[in-house]
C-alpha cells in the first residue's frame, strides 16, 4: 500500500516537471502541454515498438483517423543526412511535416539536443496534423 | 306613328348585328419589370411519375454519358440505379437546371484547381468556375480528396468531352465552386482560426451551400461521455482540448466559439452540409457532422449526410434494407470490364454512421464507388473509379441545394432545408428494429415528414422538391408574410360564353407566381385555370324542348293596362323585362346577364299609359337572407311598349344592371373570385313584331350593353372596362304552314358576344429577394376570335288534341364564338301524347362521322 502511494507520488511529479512550459511559447491561453487534461508524455519513445503502441493507444483513444501507409513509415532506421543540421523548432516542424515517418528519430534526437517537453510535444503536433486523416474516404 | 318608332328600332338593331360582324381579337399587354427568376414549373402537369417515366429532357440527361460515367457500376446494367438518379438529378436537370449562377463552397483538401495547384483539372476548367481562399494543397496521385468531392458537385459537363471514357459531371456542374483547403500545405491550415476566416470568405463570396466532407470520427454520445467524465463545463472546452489531442495548436474555446460564430454567420445565405463518418459501427453521429447538437444555433440550415449503397433497378418503395454482413459477402469486382457484380437479397445498404442524433436534419445518397477527378500529371486528367464514401455522398446533397438554390432564388437556406427534407423518399422505412427510432418533423402549413435514426428522412428526390408541396396557393398582398392566400385548386374562371376564346388567347404563355406549403415559387400557367368553352354551342335543353310542345299555338298578349297608370311591388323579374319577352311568338329568352328576368329579386314596378303604348318602369334588387338569396342583380329599367294587339308590336327597354359577384355570366373562384364585385351594366334592348299577313310575322330582338367592373387588388380580375355585348335574334314565323294548328319558324341568330371591351387581370410575378409580392397587369381583349351564328328551323304541329309533335334543326356556324370550332348541326325531335313526352336528338361536328344521341323521356312532367 505504501509502495503503491510512492509510486503514484513519483508518477505526479514527474508528469508536472515534464509539463513545463516553455518561456518562448506564447501559449498562456491555449490548450497545450500545460493544460491539465493534456498528457505530454503520451508516446514513448523507448522503442519504436514502444511508441507505435503508444500511438496507436492514443489514436483510439481520441477516435482518430491514420491511414496505415502512415504508420508504415515510421522507423528507427537512420535520419537523411540533412537531419542532422536542424537547430530550432521550426526546422524540426518542418522536417516532421516533410516526412512524418521520421518522428520517432527526430524527436529523440531533439530531446538529445535539449529540446523541452513543450517543444517535443510542438513537434508530435505537427507529427499528428500530418498523419491524421479527417477526410470521409471510406478506405475499407 | 307607331309602325315608324318600331322600324327605327328595328333598322337600328340591325346595325348593331352587322357592327358586331367585324374585327377580331388582340391582346395590349402591359408588362411592368420582372424583379427575378422564378422556378418555372408546369405544376398542372405534375403526375405520379415512375421511375422509367421520365420527360424527353429528363431521360436526355439521364443518357449523358458523362451522367453515366459517374456511377459506372450501372453503366449498361438493367440491375442497378445510378447514383445520379436515384435522387431524380436529371429530371432538376430537364427543368434546365445546373447550378447556373450558383456558388458551392468546398471545404476539402489536395486541389488541382488553379496555377498554384499544379494546374485546372478538366473538370473544373470553365470560365470564373474556380474561385479560392488561401493556400491549397496540391493533389497528387495519391491524395485528391478535393478534386473528387468537387468533382461530384460541379464537375462541368463539357459536350466534347461526351463518350469518354471516365469523363464525369457534377450534380450542379455549371456551379462555380469556392474552394478552401483545411489543411492546406505543410498543414499550415490546419486550425479553427483558417476555417473560420475560410467559412467568412465563402459566406462573402455568397455561396449557397459549404460542403465539408471531412471531420472527426467520434461519436457524439462518446463525446459526451468523454466531456463529462474529463470534467469539461462546457463543450467549446472540451472541443479545444480534442482538437489538441488531433494535433492542433494554440486552440481554446475562443477559437472554438469563433468558429461556430462563423458556421452560424454562414447560414444567413447558405447551408452547411456535413458528411458523417464513414465508421457504420458508430452507435450515433459524429460530432463534425453532429456541430448543431451541441451549438443549437447551427441546426436552421444544416444537413447531415450519410451514405448508402442502392442495389437494383426497383423503385425506392420496393427496396428492401439490407444486413452489412451480407453487403460484404455478395460483391464480385470483374477487372476487365471494372464493374461490380452482386447477388444481392436486399437493395438498400447503410455504409456510414447513423444520423443519430442529427436524424431531424440528416438525408442519405449513394456514395458508393463513383467515378470523380483524381489529378492532374503532365495536364492529363486522371480519374479515380470506384471512390466511396459519405465523402461522395455529401457533395451530391450540396449541389443539390444549389439546384434548389437556382430553382428558388427567394428561399433562405433554411427555406431549402426544409424542401429537400420534406420531399425525401422515406418510403422504404421498414421496422425500428432496422431504420432506429423515429421522429417526425413539423414543416408548417400541416406539411410533415417522417424521419429514423439511422437514414434521417431518406433519400433526396429532386424531382419531388422541384414540385410544389402541400398546398399550392395565389397570393395578394404586400409580402409573403403579409398576404391573403387563395388554393390553386379552387381557383378557377369560367368566362361568359359571350367572351368565347378571349381569355385563353389573352393570357396564352402568361405564368403567374404561386406558392407551396414551404413558400416556394413556381411559374404556373394561368390559362389552365381558365375553363375553356365547349366546343358545341349551347343548345336548349330536350327538357325546354318539350316544353315548347306545351301551348305553343297561343301568342302570349302581354300587359293589359285598365287603368291610366299602375304601381306595384313584384317579387320576380322587373316588369320593363318582362314586358321585353312577353306578348309575341312564343320565344326563349337569350342568356344575357343583364336582362335575365331571374336574376332579379323584389322591387318596385310601375306602368304608365301612354298614346297607344304603355311606359313601364322597375327597380329591383336581391333579397338576402341567412338561408337563402333572392336575385342576383340589382336594376333600374324603364320600357316603352306599344300595344300588343296592333299588326306592328314592339318594346324598347333601356336600363342599368348591377350584376353582384359574376362578369356577364362569367364566374369566379378562389383567386378569380368575385364575391365582393359587381359588374355594372347600361344597356338597351328591343324586341319588335310585325305581321306580315294574317298567319307570317317577322319578330326580331336585339340587346346592346356596356359594361365596366370597379378594380380590385385581391382577385387576378383587377378590372374590365368597356365591354361591349349585343345580341341578334330574327324570326320568320309562320302559322298553318301544313295544316291549321302548326307554326314554322326559322331563325338567324347571332348570340350574346362581346364585341369589345377590356378586362385587367393582375398577374402575380415572382417575389424579391425581401419577400415582398410583385405584380403586373395585363389588359386582355375581350373580343373572341369568331362569332357565333344559329341558322334554325323550328316546326310544331298538334296532330289532335293528344298528340303534338315538334320538330327542329339547327346549324352554328363557329360555336361559342370561337374561329376554329367547327361548324355544329344538330336534330330535335320532341313527341308529346297525353301525359307522355320523348325528346330525342342527334347531334354532330362538321367533319365527324361521330354522332351524339341523346333522349329524354316524361310522364306528367316528371323525367
Amino acid at each position: 500500500m505504501i509502495k503503491r502511494g510512492w509510486l503514484t507520488l513519483a508518477l505526479w511529479a514527474t508528469m508536472l516537471l515534464g509539463c513545463q512550459l516553455n518561456p518562448t511559447v506564447d501559449a498562456t491561453t491555449a490548450v497545450g502541454c500545460h493544460s491539465k487534461h493534456i498528457n505530454c508524455q503520451r508516446f514513448d519513445y523507448r522503442s519504436l515498438t514502444q511508441f507505435n503502441a503508444s500511438l496507436m493507444a492514443h489514436m483510439e483513444r481520441w477516435n482518430l483517423n491514420v491511414p496505415s501507409r502512415m504508420l508504415e513509415q515510421i522507423h528507427a532506421k537512420e535520419l537523411p543526412v540533412r537531419t542532422t543540421k536542424l537547430a530550432s523548432l521550426a526546422d524540426y516542424i518542418e522536417a516532421i511535416n516533410q516526412r512524418p515517418g521520421d518522428i520517432f528519430l527526430l524527436v529523440k534526437q531533439a530531446r538529445e539536443k535539449g529540446f523541452n517537453t513543450y517543444e517535443t510535444f510542438l513537434m508530435e503536433q505537427a507529427f499528428l496534423r500530418s498523419i491524421v486523416d479527417l477526410s470521409r474516404l471510406n478506405n475499407s | 306613328m307607331n309602325v315608324h318608332i318600331s322600324k327605327a328600332m328595328l333598322t337600328g338593331s340591325l346595325c348593331c348585328l352587322l357592327a358586331a360582324c367585324g374585327g377580331s381579337s388582340n391582346t395590349k399587354p402591359s408588362l411592368s419589370p420582372t424583379p427575378s427568376t422564378a422556378f418555372f414549373a408546369e405544376t398542372a402537369s405534375v403526375v405520379a411519375e415512375s421511375k422509367h417515366d421520365q420527360s424527353e429532357t429528363s431521360k436526355q440527361s439521364l443518357q449523358k454519358t458523362q451522367f453515366q460515367n459517374v456511377d459506372r457500376s450501372c453503366k449498361n446494367n438493367d440491375d442497378c440505379t445510378n447514383a445520379y438518379e436515384l435522387l431524380n438529378i436529371h429530371k432538376a436537370h430537364g427543368y434546365g437546371l445546373s447550378g447556373k449562377g450558383q456558388s458551392i463552397a468546398i471545404m476539402d483538401n489536395d486541389f488541382n484547381v488553379n496555377a498554384a495547384t499544379g494546374g485546372v483539372h478538366n473538370e473544373f476548367d470553365s470560365v470564373n468556375k474556380i474561385t479560392t481562399f488561401g493556400d491549397l494543397e496540391q493533389a497528387n496521385s495519391s491524395n485528391y480528396h478535393g478534386n473528387f468531392v468537387s468533382s461530384i458537385a460541379a464537375g462541368n459537363y463539357n459536350k466534347d468531352h461526351e463518350g469518354e471514357t471516365l469523363n464525369m459531371m457534377g450534380v450542379a456542374y455549371n456551379a462555380n465552386l469556392y474552394i478552401t483547403d483545411y489543411i492546406g500545405p505543410n498543414r499550415s491550415n490546419y486550425h479553427l482560426d483558417h476555417w473560420a476566416a475560410a467559412t467568412n470568405a465563402a459566406a462573402k463570396a455568397e455561396a449557397v451551400v459549404q460542403n465539408n466532407s471531412w471531420g472527426y470520427d467520434i461519436s457524439i454520445k462518446d463525446a459526451q461521455a468523454k466531456m463529462v467524465k474529463s470534467g469539461y463545463n462546457s463543450y467549446s472546452d472540451w472541443a479545444a482540448h480534442y482538437f489538441t489531442t488531433s494535433g492542433m495548436t494554440n486552440v481554446d474555446a475562443n477559437s472554438v466559439n469563433n468558429y461556430i460564430t462563423a458556421l452560424d454567420n454562414f447560414q444567413q445565405q447558405g447551408v452547411i452540409v456535413w458528411a458523417l463518418s464513414n465508421k457504420n459501427d458508430m452507435a450515433d453521429a459524429d460530432i463534425s457532422a453532429g456541430l448543431p447538437v451541441f451549438f443549437p444555433q447551427l441546426e436552421e440550415a444544416w444537413l447531415a449526410v450519410g451514405n448508402i449503397d442502392y442495389l437494383g433497378s426497383q423503385s425506392i418503395a420496393d427496396s428492401s434494407v439490407g444486413d452489412g454482413d451480407d453487403y460484404a459477402t455478395n460483391f464480385s469486382y470483374d477487372d476487365n470490364t471494372k464493374t461490380y457484380s452482386s447477388s444481392h437479397a436486399d437493395n438498400i445498404y447503410h455504409q456510414s454512421a447513423p444520423c443519430g442524433q442529427t436524424a431531424a436534419y440528416c438525408l442519405v445518397a449513394d456514395g458508393t464507388k463513383l467515378t470523380g477527378a483524381a489529378y492532374l500529371d503532365n495536364e492529363e486528367d486522371y480519374y479515380r473509379l470506384h471512390g466511396t464514401g459519405t465523402s461522395f455522398a455529401a457533395p451530391q446533397i450540396s449541389a443539390s441545394i444549389a439546384l434548389l438554390a437556382e430553382a428558388f432564388p427567394n428561399h433562405t437556406p433554411e427555406q431549402l432545408v426544409d424542401r429537400l427534407l420534406a420531399s425525401a423518399n422515406n418510403t422504404f422505412f421498414s421496422t425500428k428494429d432496422i431504420d432506429g427510432e423515429y421522429g417526425i418533423t413539423n414543416f408548417g402549413n400541416g406539411i410533415t415528414h417522417k424521419y429514423s435514426y439511422k437514414f434521417g428522412h431518406g433519400i433526396p428526390d429532386l424531382a419531388m422538391a422541384l414540385k410544389p408541396i402541400g398546398t399550392a396557393v395565389v397570393r395578394f398582398g404586400s409580402s409573403l408574410d403579409n398576404s391573403q392566400a387563395y388554393a390553386l385548386h379552387k381557383t378557377f374562371l369560367t368566362p361568359s360564353t359571350a367572351m368565347g376564346d378571349a381569355l385563353q388567347l389573352g393570357l396564352q404563355g402568361e405564368k403567374i407566381s404561386i406558392y407551396d406549403g414551404l413558400d416556394g415559387e413556381f411559374a404556373y400557367a394561368l390559362e389552365q385555370q381558365i375553363k375553356p368553352q365547349s366546343k358545341a354551342p349551347q343548345l336548349p335543353s330536350l327538357q325546354q324542348q318539350l316544353q315548347h310542345l306545351d301551348g305553343f299555338a297561343q301568342a302570349h298578349t302581354g300587359l293589359s293596362l285598365s287603368q291610366q297608370y299602375m304601381v306595384q311591388p313584384t317579387y320576380g323579374a322587373a316588369l320593363p323585362l318582362q314586358r321585353l319577352f312577353e306578348g309575341y311568338s312564343n320565344i326563349d329568352a337569350p342568356s344575357i346577364s343583364y336582362l335575365n328576368p331571374a336574376a332579379t329579386g323584389a322591387g318596385i314596378n310601375g306602368a304608365v299609359n301612354i298614346a297607344d303604348g304603355h311606359l313601364l318602369y322597375g327597380f329591383t334588387r336581391p333579397l338576402n337572407n341567412a338561408s337563402s338569396q333572392t336575385g342576383q342583380d340589382t336594376s333600374l329599367s324603364l320600357a316603352y311598349a306599344t300595344n300588343p294587339n296592333k299588326q306592328t308590336r314592339s318594346a324598347i327597354v333601356a336600363g342599368l344592371s348591377m350584376e353582384q359577384g359574376s362578369l356577364l355570366n362569367s364566374i369566379g373562384q378562389g383567386a378569380w373570385g368575385l364575391k365582393q364585385k359587381a359588374a355594372k351594366t347600361s344597356y338597351l334592348a328591343f324586341t319588335g313584331e310585325h305581321k306580315l299577313s294574317a298567319n307570317m310575322s317577322l319578330k326580331m330582338m336585339a340587346a346592346m350593353g356596356k359594361t365596366h367592373m370597379d378594380k380590385s387588388s385581391q382577385s387576378l380580375l383587377a378590372g374590365a372596362e368597356g365591354i361591349v355585348t349585343n345580341y341578334v335574334d330574327l324570326r320568320l314565323n309562320k302559322r298553318q304552314a301544313f295544316n291549321k294548328d302548326d307554326l314554322l319558324s326559322i331563325n338567324l341568330t347571332r348570340p350574346f358576344r362581346a364585341q369589345a371591351g377590356q378586362m385587367t387581370v393582375r398577374i402575380p410575378q415572382p417575389a424579391d429577394a425581401a419577400g415582398n409580392l410583385n405584380y403586373k397587369n395585363k389588359t386582355i381583349n375581350l373580343e373572341p376570335s369568331g362569332q357565333q351564328l344559329n341558322l334554325g328551323v323550328d316546326y310544331r304541329t298538334e296532330i289532335n288534341q293528344q298528340l303534338t309533335l315538334g320538330l327542329s334543326g339547327l346549324y352554328s356556324r363557329q360555336p361559342n364564338h370561337i374561329k376554329d370550332n367547327p361548324d355544329h348541326y344538330s336534330m330535335t325531335m320532341a313527341i308529346a301524347w297525353d301525359k307522355f313526352k320523348l325528346g330525342l336528338r342527334g347531334d354532330k361536328f362538321e367533319a365527324s362521322d361521330t354522332i351524339k344521341k341523346s333522349a329524354l323521356l316524361s310522364y306528367g312532367g316528371q323525367l
